[in-house]
C-alpha cells in the first residue's frame, strides 16, 4: 500500500507541471477526481487483497459457473 | 498533415494490429468449438456485418449534421447531438468506463499468458507493472507516432503472416477443412458472431475522430480492414484445424502457437514461433494503450480538458488495480474475456451505434449528397 500511494505521489508530481501550465480549473478538478478514484479503487484493495474478484462476481451473477 | 493529427490508413493500423492477435489466437478456440470443420467459413462470413459495421460508422461521423451547423468531430460529439447531452454524456461515461475495464482485462491476460507459457516463476505482477511503465510513456506522448509505429508495426505483422502462411502449407490437411454443407450454415452464422464482435471495436476508434485528418475515407480503408479481418481470420483457423483438426483445436488454449512450432523449412529454419510471440505481445500493447488514448480523449473533449495528458498518470494507476481485482484465477478470466467481452463488444461497437444511426435518421440528421435522409 506505502509503496502505491508514493507511485501515485510521483505521479502527481510528474502531472503538476502539465496542470501549471494549462491554468485550467476543469483540468485541475478532474484531475483531483480521478487522483482520489486511484487512491479509493487502491485503499479498496490493498484492505482485502484476496476477495472474489469482478469477473468472478459476475459470472456467479449470471449463472455461467458451469461454463 | 497538420499537427497532431493522423490519416485514418494509421487510424486503420492501429485497429488491425490490435484485432488480428485475437482472431488469429482466440477466434480459431472458440470458431471450431461451434462452427467444427466450417469454422474456417465462419471469418469470410463475418465479412459482411463487419462492413456493415463501417457503413453505420461511416454515416454517423460524415452525414450526421446538427442544425446549428457545428461541426461534429468525434463519435462522442455525434452521440452528443443524436441523444441530447444528457443520454450523450451518459454513454460518454460508460464508454470510458468500458474502455478501462477492457484494458484492465487485456493486460492482465497478457500478463497471465507470459507467466503460464514462458516465465512460470515470476509474478504476473512484475508484467503488469513493466507494461504500465512502458504505456504510460507511450500514450503520454504524441499522436502521431503512436499513428507511425502502427504503419510500420502492419506491415512487419503481414510479411510474417504471409511467410507463415507459406511454411506451414504443406502440414495442413484437407480433410479436416472439407467438406462443409449448407447443414453447416447455422454453425457458420454462430461462429461469425465472434469475428464480429471483435471487428466491431473498429467503432471505438471514431472517439479520436478530432485527431483523425482524413475522416471522409473511414469507408475506403474500414471496408479493406472488414476484408483483412475476414481473410485473415480464415486463414488462421483454416491453418490450426487443417493441421490438427476441430476438436483438438477446439480443446486447445493456443493451437495458432502449437501450429508455429511444427513449421520446419528445409530441416534450416524451425522454432519460429519466438517471432510471433514478440508480435502477439507488440499487438496486445497497442490493445492496451488503444483502449486508454480513446478513454483520455473522451475525458477530454466532454471535461473540456485543455490536455490529455494530466488524465495518463491516475488512469494507469486504476488501470493497475483493476487488472488485479479483475478476477483471482486465469480461468475464469479467460470466461470472462470470451463470453462477456464479446457480448459487451457488439452492444458497445454494434448495437448502440446502431441505435444512433437510426434515432439520427428519424430526426432527419443525415444529410448526404443525394440530401436529407
Amino acid at each position: 500500500m506505502i509503496y502505491y500511494v508514493l507511485v501515485l505521489v510521483a505521479g502527481i508530481l510528474i502531472d503538476v507541471k502539465d496542470l501549471k501550465e494549462s491554468n485550467n480549473k476543469s483540468d485541475l478538478i478532474f484531475y483531483i477526481l480521478l487522483t482520489i478514484l486511484a487512491l479509493g479503487l487502491g485503499i479498496y484493495y490493498y484492505l482485502d487483497p484476496t476477495r472474489q474478484g469482478i469477473s468472478e462476481y459476475v459470472i456467479k451473477m449470471l449463472n455461467m459457473e458451469g461454463v | 498533415m497538420s499537427k497532431n493529427k493522423i490519416s485514418m490508413f494509421q487510424v486503420t493500423a492501429m485497429f488491425m494490429l490490435l484485432v488480428i492477435a485475437p482472431i488469429v489466437r482466440g477466434f480459431p478456440v472458440r470458431a471450431a468449438g461451434i462452427g467444427g470443420k466450417a469454422a474456417w467459413v465462419a471469418a469470410l462470413v463475418s465479412i459482411i456485418p463487419n462492413i456493415l459495421i463501417v457503413l453505420i460508422v461511416h454515416n454517423l461521423m460524415n452525414n450526421v449534421k446538427r442544425k446549428d451547423g457545428k461541426i461534429l468531430e468525434s463519435l462522442t460529439d455525434v452521440f452528443d447531438a443524436v441523444f441530447g447531452k444528457v443520454i450523450g454524456s451518459i454513454l460518454a461515461v460508460v464508454y470510458v468506463v468500458w474502455l478501462i475495464l477492457w484494458a484492465a482485462i487485456e493486460i492482465r491476460l497478457v500478463a497471465e499468458r507470459l507467466t503460464s507459457t514462458m516465465l512460470i516463476y515470476t509474478p504476473y505482477r512484475f508484467f503488469l507493472i513493466t507494461m504500465l511503465i512502458v504505456i504510460f510513456f507511450f500514450v503520454r506522448g504524441n499522436i502521431k507516432s503512436y499513428g507511425r509505429f502502427a504503419e510500420v508495426m502492419l506491415e512487419l505483422f503481414g510479411l510474417v503472416l504471409v511467410f507463415i502462411c507459406f511454411t506451414v502449407l504443406p502440414n495442413i490437411e484437407i480433410k479436416n477443412l472439407w467438406p462443409v454443407t449448407t447443414y453447416d450454415t447455422k454453425n457458420i452464422l454462430l461462429a461469425s458472431t465472434q469475428s464480429t464482435g471483435l471487428f466491431s471495436i473498429f467503432t471505438f476508434s471514431m472517439f479520436i475522430g478530432n485527431k483523425i485528418e482524413d475522416k471522409e475515407k473511414i469507408k475506403k480503408f474500414g471496408i479493406g480492414a472488414a476484408i483483412a479481418t475476414g481473410v485473415v481470420g480464415a486463414i488462421g483457423t483454416a491453418i490450426t484445424i487443417g493441421i490438427f483438426s476441430p476438436e483438438v483445436v477446439a480443446s486447445l488454449s493456443q493451437p495458432f502457437f502449437m501450429a508455429l512450432k511444427v513449421i520446419n523449412v528445409f530441416g534450416v529454419l524451425e522454432r519460429i514461433e519466438a517471432i510471433f510471440i514478440t508480435f502477439w505481445i507488440v499487438a496486445d500493447f497497442m490493445a492496451v494503450s488503444y483502449c486508454i488514448l480513446m478513454a483520455t480523449n473522451i475525458c477530454k473533449i466532454k471535461c473540456k480538458l485543455s490536455n490529455r495528458r494530466i488524465t495518463v498518470t491516475p488512469i494507469m494507476l486504476i488501470l493497475y488495480i483493476l487488472s488485479i481485482i479483475i478476477a483471482n484465477s486465469y480461468f475464469s478470466l479467460q470466461v470472462f474475456s470470451a463470453d462477456i467481452c464479446l457480448t459487451l463488444h457488439l452492444v458497445f461497437g454494434l448495437l448502440i451505434p446502431f441505435i444512433a444511426y437510426i434515432v439520427a435518421r428519424g430526426r432527419k440528421m443525415i444529410v448526404t449528397k443525394e440530401g436529407t435522409i
